[in-house]
C-alpha cells in the first residue's frame, strides 16, 4: 500500500447495501462528533492505489459470507479538531479506534436487519503501511468510501468479501438506535 | 459523595464519561477492562454504580457482570452497559445477569449522568 501515490479510480462501485450502510453509517458517527460530512461516490481500488493518512483505525469482522476489514484513515487537520475537543488526556490514537467501533457498532446494529450476526474484532490502530499485512483479509478488493469535510476528506476502506445474496432484509426485526438507553 | 467506575479500554470514552460524571458531583474511578474492573471494584468497597463496556481485551463487560453477581459482596451492586452493541441476545444476557440498563453508544452524556444519578440513589 502505497502512502504516497494518488488516488486513481478504477471503476465505480454498485450501491449495493454495504455502501450506503457504511456511508450513513461514517456520517452518523462524524455528526455526532459535531462533524460535518458529505460522502463521495464508493470505488473500487488496487492497494497501490490507496492513500492512507497514517496511523489508521482497523477493524475486522466475520460472518458468514463475511470477511472483511474496515480502515478509517483522518486527514491531519480533522484528527487535530477533534483532539482539541476532548481536552487535556486526549490521545488521537486511542479516538481513531474508538471512531472505527463506532462505525462498526452501526454496521453491526443496522445488519441485523438483513439477519446478520457480524463477530468483530477489538479496534486497532496501526502506524504504517507494513504493519497493516496480517490484519487484514487477503481476499477482496479495497473500497474507498471517501467524506469530504471542512477539514479534508476521512477515507473509510473496505477489505474483503461479502456476500451480499446472503443479506435478506426483515421488516418485522426490530433494533435499537444509538443513543437508546434501555432501563430494565 | 457517591462513587462510579467507569469500565471502558477506549480512554477516550472514560475520559469523556469521567468529566461529566464529575461536573454532576460525581467520584469517578477507572478501568481499562474487565479485569482492571474486578480489580477497582476489590479496592472500592464505596462504589455505588458500575459502568461497563462490552467489548474490551482480557474479560469483557458481560463476563465481568457475570463474575459480579456471582460474588455475594458484588452482586448487589448497580450496573449499567455502556456499548456500541445493541443485539437483543446481548441486551438480554445483561438483564437477565442483573444489569439495570443498556445504553447504546454515542449517548448523550446529560442524559447518561441522569441514570446513573438514578441508580446511585
Amino acid at each position: 500500500m502505497n502512502e504516497r501515490t494518488p488516488r486513481r479510480e478504477t471503476s465505480t462501485a454498485k450501491l449495493p447495501v454495504i455502501d450506503t450502510l457504511l456511508q450513513s453509517a461514517t456520517v452518523g458517527v462524524f455528526h455526532a462528533f459535531g462533524i460535518a460530512t458529505a460522502p463521495l461516490p464508493p470505488a473500487e481500488l488496487p492497494s497501490d492505489a490507496l492513500y492512507l493518512e497514517f496511523p489508521v483505525g482497523i477493524i475486522t469482522f466475520k460472518a458468514p459470507g463475511i470477511h472483511a476489514a474496515l480502515l478509517l484513515s483522518l486527514p491531519r487537520a480533522l484528527s487535530a479538531r477533534l483532539v482539541a475537543r476532548q481536552g487535556t488526556r486526549a490521545d488521537s490514537r486511542d479516538l481513531l479506534r474508538e471512531l472505527t467501533n463506532l462505525i462498526m457498532g452501526r454496521l453491526k446494529n443496522r445488519l441485523t436487519l438483513y439477519q446478520v450476526t457480524l463477530a468483530s474484532s477489538l479496534p486497532v490502530c496501526r502506524e504504517r503501511s507494513n504493519e497493516l499485512e496480517g490484519l487484514l483479509p487477503k481476499v477482496g478488493p479495497f473500497t474507498a468510501y471517501r467524506f469530504r469535510t471542512l477539514d479534508g476528506e476521512i477515507l473509510l476502506a473496505l477489505k474483503g468479501s461479502i456476500d451480499e445474496s446472503r443479506l435478506t432484509y426483515s421488516s418485522t426485526i426490530q433494533i435499537n438506535a444509538e443513543g437508546d438507553i434501555i432501563v430494565f | 459523595m457517591k462513587k462510579v467506575l467507569v469500565v471502558d479500554d477506549s480512554e477516550t470514552v472514560r475520559q469523556q464519561v469521567g468529566e461529566a460524571l464529575s461536573r454532576a458531583g460525581l467520584a469517578v474511578v477507572e478501568a481499562r477492562d474487565g479485569i482492571d474492573g474486578l480489580e477497582r471494584v476489590a479496592e472500592h468497597q464505596d462504589l455505588s454504580v458500575l459502568i461497563l463496556d462490552v467489548n474490551m481485551p482480557r474479560l469483557n463487560g458481560l463476563d465481568m457482570l457475570d463474575r459480579l453477581k456471582e460474588n455475594q459482596k458484588t452482586a448487589g451492586l448497580s450496573v449499567l452497559i455502556l456499548t456500541t452493541e445493541a443485539q437483543s441476545s446481548m441486551v438480554a444476557r445483561a438483564k437477565q445477569a442483573g444489569a439495570k440498563a443498556w445504553l447504546i453508544k454515542p449517548v448523550r452524556m446529560d442524559l447518561l449522568v441522569d441514570v446513573v444519578r438514578k441508580l446511585a440513589s
